[in-house]
């Protein structure tokens, strides 16, 4: 929980620690801390490092190795492991393998899908890539971002998108689709090399598929978890970004081993090097099958082609992550589209491992962990080797080499770093330790943010008591606070508008925060946010509207059109996905405390201007706005009035004497005696 | 070994190769009651009983009747043992350790404040054991030290840490150890020198090259630099629960303040021959608008309290300390009613149905548990019903009025109808509010049939 603000000031030898109160929390942000050397004072002026403190008090730990433990101990990895094996043996001779276990069901994907044609070919741009929605059907759906916010597209490899078209389609897949997520076990889809990218489609599908089983009342996503080991990237940052927003990041764990060359292979242009890649994967597969005539494939151009996705690759990503880098190969080629999404653990032969989230850490790492190994071992294929050799050290006691650093935390990272292997050449040690730290402020901020916008939301309730204060005390009065407001006639008035704009700001604050992704990508699930927002909604929004229409003149979009304001809209998502549509409510045997239909007033409003147009002798908004269509929508909008008043669904200010609607339902019953309605 | 409820506080629980009882849950109950000091357990370093429910049963089913076997033939271990046995034994050591690891790495990653989401996901596919350790441990090192350890938390990493391999070192042997290990406390126990505490936990990294007698102990048992980091970083998830708590306490004045003033308004509404409840609910003047504003600010200053409280993030005892839950009890019986008032008023009941069911804000319900088990523990045991009729007293009556006005049968109700009347009168504070003429309840009461309010309890003080 957020309290306390640490304000270092310091700097050389030693570390000063104030230790501020609450109230000037608002005046200060982040404070940067500069110290030579270590917190303790310790380790001889190496520089500065820039250590940004944020709100939480206290020493920060790195994690990532420890959840690389947690998984190494865990079943679940060889577990996976032997079901790849099995769904990539010949004995198997279909796409993909369900196994049900008595805690989980497998669905593993073979590695050998077809012939691979070595990447770039089957249409789409340089490297292989196609938008994800050209799989048709919708699959993906969820996925694209409709709205038109976002520019670029999401992009998969076109070749990955075919095969697992492919598997799409069988039977045994679609039972998948439509199995009750409620009552069977858990899903693990897993796969190897190829296998690996097309379990990961398979997992989007599932997720992206709005649940078809009568029991489930919204659609919930279905527990599951995919674990690739040594697969290719699928898709460009667009995806990752969609991923990341839909919650599903945490589904998707890639293991990766640091001298295997497919999963750094997509950050290069693969056109030169096509006849060494599909020649490769011709080798992995007859490994792979087994039992069979074994390929060959020459030492000395997979050492050629080592060193070429090697040089490739730095280059690539050395402009995936934000900091200024020394560019060592100063010659950019075209740059991979490529990202990576989800969790990668990264595993050395020694048994290290290092489970990552952060998009661009991975994609530096991958790229920093790098290097040729034996040339005998083919990494690539000893997943199982790998995964007990990372099982063993877990539980073996091993006193990591020169721990010197003095802070907790940076010791934690040194042994993050240890565990993915990336304690090779100095240059990269410097840079990867300050990408683990801003790795972790990145991964800690948006709930720092989030803490911060509770109390924020906290110190905003007298504005929203005082607004119900003004509603109550229109109600006493017998007005319509809706009209009162319109009209801004009194002291009391104006007051309830600067309480109205203060609360418009904040909630501008959040909605914006929301959409720069500034804050915890569950958000707008949390029940607190949703209730506040809502009930902020019932509140306000009449006001919002009456300040609209107050400025507004004829012939201006009415504010249905074009003058909501986007923060109503997020609302209603939130509240549509929390509570789906609207809620049956029970029988109200008096008027509600609020409107339940927020923009009654705006429709209000609109029946009003079509009613005057009427009486002016119709016409006025081109030839089909005619007098019929208009008399169409009057009588439209006097039904779904009359329905919410007589279900009770609004406030005692509509029905008042005097109010907006009151008005316009006398003058349209006048209208109507008149056309003989 | 099951502990009473009612244990007295200098009794001295020792016990040897203790194994798991109970999950945390029971564990924070032990420490909230400030009982971990009555149960210490020793443990040597490889034993694996006491780690043994850290695996789940499935695992450990089929080798678990042979290895107790063992565990009790001495004989069979100190002749040369057959390949099976050792294999079993091994294969044992290994689930057990792995397990432990499991568990040990989960909840680290958990007091770490890790944010990768696959630590979630990952919920529904490993199973983690729920048993924790509770009470003080003493580990055993071996040359005389015994290490006293109180923190959970820390207990679980040096279970694991302290039965982790070391490099090298066969699986066969090391299992082997364990058995015997699992059967030489007696002369463990003898030849204990001293008893060291582990405290600060915080700095147990930073002086691990200090020759203070907690790092030799810690050394003995065999801690990696790793291990160190973990207990360094329980040390630090604890000092940030006791920062939690002194800032909470900050706030216990300011609470107070706001509480007098309500309890000025109440007295003010008084003398004026309205109820708090029935002011509040018509929000006339200016004054009843002031006193909801005081409600929600305590509204939200309880909501933090009770966030923190769910998230792990304040000290055990916190629930058990009396000056808060004497004022948690004082706000319920005081603002509650104002809450009640604030539903109803606002037709919530229309959106979400009677309070009692949907609408009571959880915090007044953990402050009704916290009151009841500490009146428990006085040996006054409150009725659970008694105790919300205090607080909410006109939920019930609103709901008795929308009843009656309904339908008009006296009978349904009668019963809830005398045990209002029953509470009215026996808590005298409650009379002077609801029995003023104008309040709801006196209302109500005039419109029930006339039989039952002359031999009601109440009639006497209607006059």
């Amino acid at each position: 929980m957020v309290d306390r603000m640490v304000v270092v000031v310091i700097v050389f030898g030693g570390l000063v620690v104030v230790v501020v109160d609450r109230w000037l929390f608002s005046t200060v942000d982040w404070v940067v801390v500069v110290h030579g050397g270590g917190l303790r004072g310790g380790g001889g002026g190496r520089g500065c490092s820039i250590v940004v403190l944020g709100f939480g008090g206290g020493a920060w730990f790195e994690t990532s190795h420890i959840l690389g433990s947690l998984l190494a101990s865990s079943p679940l990895l060889s577990d996976a492991w032997s079901h790849c094996c099995l769904a990539s043996s010949s004995s198997a001779r279909a796409p993909f393998v369900v196994t049900h276990a008595p805690d989980a069901t497998y669905v593993a994907f073979s590695g050998v899908q077809g012939a691979y044609g070595g990447g770039g070919g089957g249409g789409g741009g340089v490297f292989g890539e196609v938008p994800i929605d050209a799989a048709g059907d919708g699959i993906f759906s969820s996925l694209v971002d409709r709205s038109g916010v976002r520019s670029e597209s999401v992009l998969v490899h076109g070749e990955f998108l075919g095969m697992f078209m492919a598997s799409y389609g069988s039977p045994e897949f679609q039972m998948l689709l439509t199995r009750d997520t409620t009552t069977t076990t858990p899903l693990i889809l897993t796969g190897h090399s190829i296998g690996g990218a097309i379990a990961s489609l398979a997992a989007l599908s599932l997720l992206a598929s709005p649940s078809r089983s009568p029991h489930a009342k919204r659609a919930s996503p279905p527990s599951l978890l995919c674990i690739t080991f040594g697969a290719p990237l699928l898709g460009n940052k667009p995806l990752s970004d969609a991923i990341l927003r839909a919650r599903w990041h945490g589904k998707f764990c890639h293991v990766v081993s640091n001298s295997d060359i497919v999963p750094r292979l997509l950050f290069v242009q693969i056109a030169p090097i096509a006849h060494q890649v599909k020649h490769l994967f011709d080798f992995y597969h007859s490994h792979m099958i087994g039992g069979g005539p074994v390929h060959r494939f020459p030492d000395d151009v997979k050492a050629e082609l080592y060193r070429y996705v090697a040089m490739q690759a730095s280059a690539a990503t050395a402009n995936e992550h934000e900091s200024d880098c020394v560019d060592a190969f100063p010659m950019r080629r075209l740059s991979s589209p490529y990202s990576p999404f989800g969790s990668y653990l990264f595993c050395t032969r020694e048994g290290g491992a290092t489970c990552v989230d952060c998009p661009s850490m991975i994609a530096h790492l991958l790229w920093s962990t790098f290097v040729m190994g034996a040339v005998e071992r083919e990494e690539h294929l000893m997943y199982g080797d790998l995964v007990a050799g990372v099982f063993q050290r877990s539980m073996t006691r091993s006193d990591a080499a020169g721990l010197n650093e003095g802070s907790c935390y940076d010791a934690g990272i040194s042994l993050a770093l240890e565990g993915c292997g990336c304690a090779v050449g100095r240059g990269a040690i410097m840079e990867s330790r300050e990408l683990f730290k801003m790795a972790r402020e990145k991964g800690v901020g948006p709930n720092l943010e989030a803490a911060r916008l509770s109390i924020e939301l906290s110190k905003k309730t007298p504005h929203r008591l005082q607004i119900e204060w003004y509603k109550m005390r229109n109600d006493y009065d017998n007005l319509s606070y809706y009209d009162a407001f319109k009209r801004r006639s009194s002291k009391r008035d104006n007051r309830a508008n600067m309480h109205r704009i203060k609360l418009a700001s904040f909630w501008e604050e959040v909605v914006c925060m929301v959409e720069t992704n500034q804050l915890p990508p569950d958000f707008g699930r949390l029940r607190k946010w949703v209730y506040a927002s809502h009930s902020y909604k019932l509140l306000v929004e009449p006001l919002d509207i009456a300040e609209y229409y107050r400025k507004w003149k004829t012939g201006e979009p009415h504010y249905m059109g074009q003058g909501r304001p986007r923060r109503y809209r997020v609302f209603d998502k939130w509240w549509e996905e929390a509570f789906g549509g609207a809620k049956e409510g029970m029988v109200r045997r008096r008027y509600a405390g609020l409107t339940q239909d927020t923009c009654f007033w705006a429709r209000v409003e609109e029946a009003k201007e079509w009613l005057e147009r009427v009486e002016r002798g119709g016409g006025g908004g081109g030839e089909e706005e005619g007098v019929m269509v208009l008399l169409e929508r009057l009588r439209g909008f006097e039904e779904y009035a009359k329905g919410l008043v007589g279900r009770r669904q609004v406030s005692k200010d509509v029905v008042v004497e005097g109010s907006s609607y009151w008005v316009w339902m006398e003058r349209w019953a006048v209208k109507k005696m008149e056309l003989g309605l | 070994m099951v502990a009473r409820t009612t244990l007295p506080e200098h009794t001295f629980l020792r016990d040897f190769w203790f194994t798991l009882v109970g999950d945390s849950i029971f564990g924070h109950a032990i420490r909230r009651e400030n009982w971990s000091r009555c149960f210490l357990h020793f443990v040597t370093k490889h034993d694996l009983v006491p780690r043994v429910l850290l695996a789940p049963l499935p695992s450990i089913k089929e080798n678990f009747h042979t290895m107790l076997h063992l565990l009790f033939q001495r004989a069979t271990i100190m002749g040369y043992p057959s390949i099976e046995i050792t294999q079993l034994v091994s294969s044992f050591y290994i689930t057990v350790l792995r397990n432990t690891s499991s568990v040990a790495s989960h909840d680290a990653c958990l007091y770490m404040e890790c944010t990768n989401m696959l630590l979630e996901a990952l919920n529904a596919f490993i199973k983690f054991s729920p048993f924790r350790p509770f009470g003080s441990y003493a580990f055993l090192a071996g040359n005389g030290r015994v290490l006293s350890v109180k923190n959970a938390n820390a207990i679980l990493q040096l279970l694991f840490y302290s039965l982790q391999l070391s490099s090298g070192e066969e699986v066969s042997n090391v299992a082997f150890k364990s058995v015997v290990e699992h059967m030489s406390y007696e002369s463990e126990v003898q030849a204990i020198l001293e008893f060291i505490h582990l405290d600060h936990l915080e700095d147990v990294y930073g002086n691990r090259r200090e020759m203070t007698s907690a790092s030799m102990v810690l050394d003995d048992l065999g801690l990696s630099t790793e291990a160190r980091l973990r207990l360094s970083a329980v040390g630090e998830w604890e000092k940030k629960k006791q920062n939690n708590q002194s800032k909470i306490d900050g706030d216990y004045k300011n609470i107070e303040e706001m509480l007098n003033y309500l309890k000025k308004y109440r007295e003010a509404c008084r003398m004026h021959e309205v109820g708090y409840y029935d002011a509040f609910k018509l929000q006339k003047n200016e004054v009843d608008f002031k006193a909801n504003i005081k409600r929600a600010e305590l509204a939200g200053h309880w909501d933090e309290i009770k966030e923190m409280l769910r998230r792990n993030e304040l000290p055990e005892d916190f629930e058990a300390r009396p000056n808060w839950v004497n004022l948690g009890n004082t706000y319920r019986c005081l603002v509650e009613p104002l809450d009640i008032a604030n539903y109803y008023n606002r037709a919530k009941n229309d959106d979400s149905g009677p309070y009692m069911i949907k609408g009571r804000p959880q915090r007044y319900k953990y402050m009704q548990k916290w009151f009841e088990h500490s009146q428990r523990k006085k040996q006054q045991i409150q009725d659970p019903r008694r105790s919300s009729l205090q607080s909410c007293f006109w939920a019930f009556v609103e709901e008795l009025c929308i009843k009656t006005s309904e339908s008009n049968h006296f009978e349904e109700v009668r019963e809830i109808v005398l045990e209002l009347e029953n509470e009215a009168v026996m808590n005298s504070e409650f009379c002077r509010d609801v029995l003023l003429k104008d309040s709801t309840f006196v209302k109500w009461w005039n419109t029930l049939p006339e039989q039952h309010r002359l031999s009601s309890c109440i009639a006497p003080l209607m006059k």
